[in-house]
């Protein structure tokens, strides 16, 4: 310690105005490290923001919203629940956090109507709810998610199907041609047994844990549907946020493997701007770069420095200092230069230049954590600390009589 | 004599001055990326500045009762302009054609098409994937130029297709060379076939920027793909053609009947907005973004000033001792700093090559693919000038050093 306090000394001593250029070059380094961590931070979040898309709030967002087929499914389309299943599980591979809903409607006024929770396509939470708020919800509950998600044979029908809540009033309709009210007539009637509502669908018994009166839908868990169920139109997935471009390719080239032939026209989304995302990847290619460029001035300082000592360190050896002691005593002495400099930068940073740049660039502040600070001196030190042994070496195994004619 | 020891000097210290390219290298690449960044922002305001300058309306033309765009033959002829007076002058418009494969069979290709003239040919330039712009050819004769959006026909740069086009009297066959491939999303001005971002923003007029007159382009969403022609090329051929959607209208120059020529517009458009106010929504969003840049600009300045010094100062500081020698031997600290500026000329000669080839195998290995990375004349110049700044200090600093110390000095010294 005491050969590193000397040596320190007799290098302010004898070369201020190098020791000065060394500790400046030092100390732009780090801060423009500190900065260019901070900068592809910054640029990193404004990036997933944008590849996330702006948000499609309808308040905030005029364009649209749905992912949906223009064409009109042909009479005798045939698409069987098997696929459908499979097919949804590929939604949520290609576009899953951006769903805000499935929509399919089928034949028979059997509806699956999904939302995007928790990774997975459960039914819309609020949907008691709202009918209940605003229509009328006559018996039961909604689905449960493990009832929903695993397909199990239970239903919410249209109170109109159960003859405990049909009102001839509400359920019919006015036929034109007869000039009166009709009954409507429900595709699958709802019967008792064992003090449960049953219904049956298709040729699967369902229990009906609810009635409500609203629309006379029937809404039945997505796995496990009866074979014969048909699609009365391709699924609509409501989006959340804005798609890319590749996500959109993706998602119709799945529209036409699951129904070939019946989709080759889409509604025209607005999808993200890929010229922003350019733009932030160049900046973040700008900070990768700045901290390049400062890591390659430092190691030239630090090579410098060193290759000053030959001298010393020639001395050193022939009093009989091991090369290894050497090579430590010449590695403390840097590291002690670079750990003052890191704590002095790191004190400017904090108290003033990230306040500053903080108001320019939006995410900045929020990346620089404690882990942060400390991963940063850990990468600063480690590679310094690799690169001062590969460099010491070179010069401590070196003969003191090379070491002294050397120029 | 000084440039052989200057070279000679170069080659003694290899290792060292390798370091110091590569440095410069690094730095003349972060000069680039961020010269592309700094003109991606001003971009779309380039492309309309000197209109934006003057008075003017952006408006859509009105659709008359049978719901038909007015034929831009009424326009380019001055007719409905011309009952108001020349009121207005180089109207900027996106304009479209109708190409059909040969005798009017079906085309093989089919295609949105865009054509363009004046600034939006030559002031804006979409991000390209490949092959030249349209205002970087050079007309042909019985040869139209395209550029393209990616596609699904297999179509790419350099290939020539034949387009049947309508012309005023009957219609024309002429060989389509494509010239460029745009990449999928770039901006073209009118590029959505809904009007909403202007007229929708129009309705709240404190919002329309240079950037939004621009529309992303994707093959995909429109199901086909964008075929961009020159104008000026299809007027040659009298090829028809019918001007679209937005149009930015500036008046002519020392209008005095401003009132009558806003009356003139209002008869034939619909939500139009001043320029001034297109203008000053541009400069605030470009404000905003330069003031970003300008602290990217002022850390990579100053790394570039202390990196210039230090290698500077530890070059000259490593050849005190045969500056020394020289010095004995008959040589001025002028000449030694001249032989320290040839190794630093050197050093940047090879920089720049070596920035050239960096950047060029970066395009090509497709590092470059998602940025908006581009080497031009300004990206040029720019080196250029970090080029100079290092000459001036690499010729200033070894005096600065040296100072008033005499030659023995420096060579009895212990280092």
């Amino acid at each position: 310690m005491r050969y590193i306090v000397i040596n320190l000394r007799n290098f302010i001593k004898d070369y201020t105005g190098i020791f000065f250029i060394v500790i400046l070059c030092q100390l732009v380094s780090v801060l423009l490290m500190f900065f260019s961590f901070g900068v592809y931070q910054n640029f990193l979040n404004e990036t997933n923001n944008a590849v996330n898309g702006s948000s499609l709030d309808e308040n905030e967002y005029e364009g649209y919203h749905n992912f949906q087929v223009k064409n009109e499914l042909p009479q005798n389309a045939e698409i069987y629940p098997a696929n459908l299943s499979k097919f949804y599980d590929e939604v949520i591979d290609i576009v899953g956090e951006k769903i805000y809903t499935i929509y399919t409607e089928c034949k028979n006024n059997i509806d699956i109507s999904m939302e995007y929770r928790d990774g997975k396509l459960l039914f819309p939470q609020e949907f008691e709810y709202n009918i209940r708020k605003y229509f009328k919800w006559d018996f039961g509950r909604s689905f449960t998610d493990e009832e929903f998600f695993n397909g199990e044979k239970v239903c919410i029908a249209p109170s109109g199907c159960c003859e405990e809540f049909f009102d001839p009033e509400i359920h019919s309709f006015f036929d034109d041609e007869k000039g009166v009210s009709v009954p409507y007539d429900y595709p699958y009637k709802a019967y008792q047994s064992d003090d449960k509502w049953y219904v049956n669908i298709e040729g699967t018994e369902y229990e009906c844990i609810a009635f409500f009166d609203a629309f006379n839908k029937y809404y039945i868990p997505y796995n496990n549907m009866p074979d014969k169920i048909k699609l009365k139109q391709l699924p609509i997935v409501e989006l959340k946020y804005q798609l890319t471009a590749e996500e959109n390719h993706k998602m119709q080239e799945l529209y036409n493997q699951y129904f070939p032939n019946m989709a080759d026209d889409f509604y025209e989304l607005t999808l993200v701007d890929n010229e922003k995302i350019y733009y932030y990847n160049t900046n973040m290619w700008i900070s990768v770069l700045i901290a390049v460029v400062s890591s390659i001035n430092l190691a030239l300082i630090i090579n410098y420095v060193l290759a000053r000592r030959r001298k010393s360190l020639a001395i050193f050896r022939i009093h009989g200092c091991s090369a290894n002691k050497a090579r430590r005593i010449y590695v403390l002495e840097i590291m002690l230069i670079l750990n003052v400099v890191f704590a002095v930068c790191l004190v400017l940073w904090i108290a003033f230049l990230l306040p500053l740049l903080g108001r320019i660039f939006e995410y900045m502040e929020g990346a620089f954590s404690f882990k942060a600070y400390v991963l940063i001196y850990l990468c600063y030190i480690l590679i310094s600390y690799i690169f001062m042994n590969v460099i010491t070496v070179k010069y401590v195994h070196n003969q003191p009589v090379d070491l002294l004619q050397r120029r | 004599m000084i440039l052989k020891y200057g070279i000679r000097d170069f080659s003694r210290n290899l290792g060292f001055n390798i370091f110091v390219i590569i440095q410069i290298t690094l730095v003349f690449i972060t000069c680039v990326f961020t010269s592309s960044s700094v003109s991606q922002n001003l971009k779309y305001y380039n492309a309309f500045a000197d209109i934006l300058d003057g008075e003017g309306y952006c408006a859509s033309p009105y659709i008359n009762k049978l719901h038909r765009i007015i034929p831009s033959t009424e326009i380019k002829d001055n007719k409905r302009f011309s009952d108001y007076g020349d009121y207005f002058e180089n109207v900027v418009a996106v304009h479209q054609i109708i190409a059909t494969g040969e005798n009017g069979s079906e085309n093989p290709y089919p295609q949105k098409t865009f054509a363009y003239d004046g600034c939006l040919i030559y002031d804006y330039k979409p991000i390209m994937d490949n092959g030249e712009w349209l205002s970087d050819v050079k007309s042909e004769s019985n040869l139209l130029h395209a550029v393209i959006s990616p596609n699904h026909y297999g179509l790419k740069v350099g290939d020539i297709i034949k387009q049947e086009f309508s012309t005023s009297q009957d219609s024309i066959c002429l060989d389509v060379k494509i010239v460029g491939m745009m990449k999928d999303g770039a901006k073209l001005f009118g590029a959505t076939s809904d009007n909403d971002k202007i007229s929708t923003v129009g309705g709240t007029t404190n919002k329309l920027t240079a950037e939004m007159l621009f529309s992303n382009y994707y093959s995909d969403i429109a199901g086909k793909p964008a075929f961009v022609y020159n104008l000026d090329e299809l007027e040659q051929y009298e090829i028809s053609y019918i001007t679209e959607q937005k149009m930015l209208i500036p008046f002519r120059d020392n209008l005095t009947e401003i009132s009558q020529a806003e009356e003139a517009l209002d008869n034939f458009t619909i939500g139009a907005i001043p320029f001034s106010q297109i203008k000053k929504n541009t400069l605030s969003e470009i404000r905003k973004q330069i003031i970003i840049l300008i602290s990217i600009i002022v850390g990579l300045f100053m790394l570039t000033i202390v990196s210039i010094i230090s290698f500077t100062a530890i070059s000259t500081h490593k050849k005190l001792k045969d500056y020394g020698i020289l010095y004995i031997c008959g040589g001025r600290w002028k000449q030694c700093a001249f032989i320290n500026f040839i190794v630093i000329a050197v050093d940047l000669i090879l920089s720049s090559f070596l920035t050239c080839f960096v950047i060029q195998a970066m395009k090509l290995i497709g590092l470059l693919n998602n940025t908006v990375v581009m080497f031009t004349l300004n990206e040029s110049l720019i080196c250029l000038g970090v080029s100079i700044i290092i000459i001036l200090v690499s010729l200033i600093m070894p005096i600065i050093i040296i100072g008033k110390t005499q030659p023995r000095e420096i060579i009895k010294s212990n280092e």
